[in-house]
């Protein structure tokens, strides 16, 4: 059988490890190694992706690299799947010779780092999540300072403002789910340098999650025009332009977050913000609150229509100009099935995640009384929560990124393969000091904002009667401390290739949201408000603590040849 | 969405080419993609969602369309809100023009517009408590605002009152929580009634109020019934003056308050009560600006003449200068309504010329392009 030259010329430039470990456990099992055809595959899909996660994505990368039926009947399995499971099981031994070359040049074994040297790392750490928080709190701040908020001033109409938040909310929920799918396959494929699957799913999966998004607007758009008889039309037309503006930002700011492109992405929102706060100081002592929310909504679809020209125009640009044939385009791209099976997990993680943050706004509107109003005790108690642990999160992220993709590989760079437990062990130590800073940062932000915000926000505060609502403030930031918490480990899970556990952790605690506030909701205990914000704290609990011992186990029985996972 | 590989050195965005494409990739050129189909996917995509998002976050004009008849045509338009609360509307379509609130909450208060005008109300409850209808946008401080009230005769016991308010308030409000505002109300009490004129000031709530007009008591004359209608005229520039009008007739006149509400103004369409259930209706709602009506194109020395509805009685009268421009100053009570302009050119009664049917309203400038 004559090898294709490409398949024959990058494995002469692998080198010879991988065949020495290759030919070490054909000695030990023939039966697992399998022959040539199966080695062939192994390389090829290695090639494609050096760390797949299971034998469905195996399945993927043989189908995009043209592995048709027959070709897969060439190398003795019955069917794609049997040939995918044989080439993931010889993934490992191919793997450990990689293992160096992947680990970061500039890394050093943490075996021996002390407590200071953790916390200079988690400062660090702390430092880059405000950057990476930039964007968000960028437009916070800017609708802090131009006091043009629906919850931090009394610029509002209260039809205007349900609806807004109402579609804000459903735009959330349902581009959450395409947003994470996007990210975490176009990372596979940023990886590859497949430009032309790049632009498949940007088109496949975020022209879907605007459709999806759009849907859930109008949906909600005639339920509130049509079957409330006679809810406002104008403000529900402008709820539905405001959802559709929202959902084109999230799903238009994707990209940005796949290419790090965080100066980009803060130079559009804050040049947005300085358009609205000099708009909102050019008005005088009266802001029509119609006014403002129509250029508000305005502003923000061109902001989403910039980053849409942005990611086609330059992120998700292609160095070549070349058309591919239909076989051509037959043979690389797989089949949408195949992309949504790989996707699952992650869009299931986003639906939960974003139905976490997102659900209890509605159910302070009366969500589970069939209703719908804007709370603005609750949206105020929540955000100020979110303002203060906002850097946060992004503390959370950055320090399971920098665990996943410099630690890990570092220690096993320097921790044979057979000492497994003791590169766990190690791992294990720089997680849970990790995790405490992490802790530290959570609490220390959520007593901030509990005992200081209210004290500086005063002015602002005033006429909402902050000082009668100081449990749901309480409440709040407690919900947001455990859901920086569960960000962490969430990260971390699907660093370490376990989005399995993030997706139940997220989804365990969005059903204790749901109970725990429908409970209080129905029976009347408590304010809207209330339970909302005891919802929240609870799922956000309940999330954190799954996932948190999900990451702490993880390091009990990862698979260390995923390390470096999408 | 979680961050990827988070690095210093490519905060710009790392391009996808740079980004460390796979061995097959690089020998496979057709991973490449082409280009052109994503700009032109996303850049067409990126104006339908800015236009769509344009279309639908047009709210509805205050301001109905006034179409003239043929030969003249409108320059500007001084005319701010005009509703004449006649046509039966869902609240949901009420709420796009108006906010409804107050203290008696949602439970208690209720607002309906019909083709016998807007109704707001209060159902009974313990202690005082109002509900109003007070309009989105604020306009001033040049500017009339007028309505016509009609309180209504319920029962209201010995010691209940009910009022039917028409306020013009400082819009400053959702920034200082100053809720000072003129008052014209109608204070209805056990089997008599009388109109009122005042001041009052306060912050957030709790405003007190100083009289500054009020008519003698009125014997209610029919209960359960609406009392005489009263249309009112306000103009007031925050500071110093206020002029009221009931009808045509200027009921008070000053120019030396202190008023202290700082512009713009917002009206509020409002009922109170003290316990007993009440309400009021409001109708020919509508706010321009206190300015004279303009007419442009017309020969020097020409005579124009408004006269309201088909030769009724004459409005305003004026002569066209060197620049072919009139200037028509209307009463205040009438700055708003539809008339008939005729214009003299000559001695001659067949140099006449008559635009019937014009819509008009104070602040207005029109140009007049028929042969005069």
């Amino acid at each position: 059988m004559s090898l294709p030259s490409t398949v024959a010329r990058d494995i002469r430039a692998l080198g010879t490890r991988p065949f020495n470990a290759a030919e070490q456990a054909r000695t030990h099992s023939a039966a697992d190694a399998g022959d040539l055809p199966v080695h062939l595959a192994v390389t090829t899909v290695l090639m494609k992706c050096p760390h797949p996660l299971s034998s469905i994505e195996v399945a993927v990368v043989l189908e995009t690299c043209g592995y048709s039926p027959g070709r897969v009947r060439a190398t003795g399995a019955a069917d794609l799947m049997e040939l995918a499971k044989a080439v993931y099981a010889l993934v490992p031994v191919y793997a450990q010779g990689q293992a160096s070359a992947a680990a970061d040049g500039g890394a050093e074994p943490i075996a021996h780092e002390g407590h200071l040297r953790l916390a200079l790392e988690a400062a660090r750490s702390f430092c880059k999540g405000l950057l990476f928080s930039a964007p968000l709190l960028v437009s916070l701040s800017t609708m802090l300072v131009a006091g043009v908020s629906f919850w931090s001033s009394k610029v509002e109409l209260r039809s205007i403002a349900s609806s807004v938040t109402m579609a804000a909310c459903l735009s959330l929920i349902f581009t959450g789910p395409f947003i994470q799918a996007f990210g975490r396959r176009a990372s596979f494929y940023l990886g590859l340098g497949d430009n032309g699957m790049l632009a498949y799913l940007t088109k496949r999966v975020l022209g879907t999650g605007m459709l999806v998004a759009f849907s859930a607007c109008v949906a909600a758009y005639f339920i509130r025009t049509g079957l409330s008889a006679g809810g406002p039309p104008a403000a529900n037309r402008l709820g539905l332009a405001a959802g559709l503006a929202i959902a084109a930002l999230q799903l238009g700011l994707a990209p940005f977050y796949l290419r790090n492109a965080i100066i980009p992405m803060t130079l559009i929102v804050g040049g947005a913000g300085a358009v609205l706060v000099w708009h909102a100081t050019h008005l005088g002592a009266y802001i029509d609150p119609v006014n403002l929310a129509v250029w508000q909504v305005r502003l923000v679809a061109a902001m989403a229509a910039l980053t849409w020209v942005v990611d086609g125009w330059w992120l998700l640009r292609s160095p070549e100009a070349r058309h591919r044939s239909g076989a051509e385009r037959r043979l690389w791209k797989p089949s949408g099935t195949a992309v949504a099976r790989a996707v699952a997990p992650y869009g299931a993680f986003g639906l939960a995640y974003f139905c976490l943050v997102s659900l209890p706004q509605l159910i302070s509107g009366g969500a589970w009384l069939g209703r719908y109003g804007f709370n603005p005790e609750f949206s105020l108690a929540s955000g100020m929560a979110l303002v203060g642990l906002l850097p946060v999160a992004g503390f959370g992220a950055v320090a399971a990124d920098r665990i996943t993709r410099h630690a890990l590989p570092s220690t096993l760079d320097h921790e044979p393969i057979g000492s497994v437990g003791r590169a766990r062990a190690v791992l294990r130590r720089h997680w849970r000091a990790q995790l405490l800073w992490a802790a530290v940062a959570a609490g220390g932000a959520a007593v901030t904002v509990d005992a200081v915000l209210p004290a500086v926000a005063h002015s602002w505060l005033v006429s909402h009667g902050m000082a009668a609502h100081a449990e749901l403030l309480y409440a709040c930031s407690a919900g947001f401390f455990f859901f920086s918490l569960a960000t962490f480990a969430c990260q971390l899970l699907f660093g370490l290739s376990s989005p399995g556990r993030a997706v139940g952790s997220a989804l365990a605690g969005t059903a204790v949201l749901l109970v725990c506030s429908g409970a209080l909701s129905l029976s009347g205990a408590t304010s809207l408000a209330v339970a909302a914000a005891a919802g929240f704290a609870a799922g956000s609990a309940v999330f954190a603590i799954l996932a948190v011992a999900a990451g702490d186990r993880a390091f009990s029985d990862v698979d260390f040849t995923c390390y470096q996972a999408l | 969405m979680l961050p990827g590989t988070l690095s210093w050195r490519t905060l710009w965005g790392a391009p996808a080419a740079a980004a460390h494409p796979g061995r097959a990739a690089r020998a496979h050129a057709a991973t490449q993609t082409p280009k052109s189909d994503l700009r032109f996917y996303v850049s067409a995509a990126a104006v339908v969602m800015l236009v769509s998002v344009i279309y639908l976050t047009t709210w509805p004009s205050p301001v109905p369309a006034r179409p003239l008849p043929p030969g003249l045509s409108r320059l500007h338009s001084g005319l701010l809100v005009a509703d004449p609360l006649d046509r039966a509307v869902t609240p949901g379509q009420l709420q796009d023009q108006y906010v409804l609130d107050g203290s008696a909450g949602t439970k208690l208060g209720w607002a309906s517009e019909t083709t016998a005008g807007l109704a707001v109300g209060i159902k009974a409850h313990n202690g005082w408590a109002g509900w109003f209808a007070s309009t989105i946008h604020a306009d001033g401080p040049a500017v009339a605002w007028h309505a016509v009230i009609s309180p209504t005769a319920l029962p209201l016991g010995t010691k209940g009152r009910g009022l039917a308010v028409f306020a013009v308030q400082t819009a400053a409000t959702q920034k200082s929580g100053v809720i000072n505002y003129i008052v014209v109300a109608a204070v209805c009490r056990g089997g008599s009634y009388r109109w009122l004129v005042g001041y009052a000031h306060g912050l957030v709530a709790g405003a007190s109020t100083h009289v500054l007009w009020a008519s003698k008591w009125q014997p209610v004359p029919r209960r359960g019934t609406l009392l005489a209608s009263q249309a009112v005229t306000v103009v007031t520039d925050g500071s110093h003056s206020l002029s009221v009008w009931f009808g045509t007739d200027e009921i008070f006149n000053s120019k030396h308050l202190v008023l202290k509400m700082p512009a713009p103004f917002q009206a509020y369409l409002e009922v109170q009560s003290s316990a007993p259930a009440y309400y009021a209706r409001f109708t020919d709602f509508w706010v321009t600006d206190d300015a004279p009506l303009v007419v442009r194109g017309l020969h020097e020395g020409s005579r124009l003449e408004l006269t309201s509805g088909a030769g009724g009685a004459a409005i305003a009268e004026a002569v066209a200068g060197r620049e072919g421009t009139a200037t028509l100053r209307l009463p205040v009570p009438e700055l708003v309504g539809t008339g008939t302009i005729s214009v003299v050119a000559g001695r001659s009664a067949n140099d006449i010329s008559n635009a019937p049917n014009v819509p008009y309203a104070g602040g207005d400038v029109l140009r007049w392009a028929q042969s005069s």
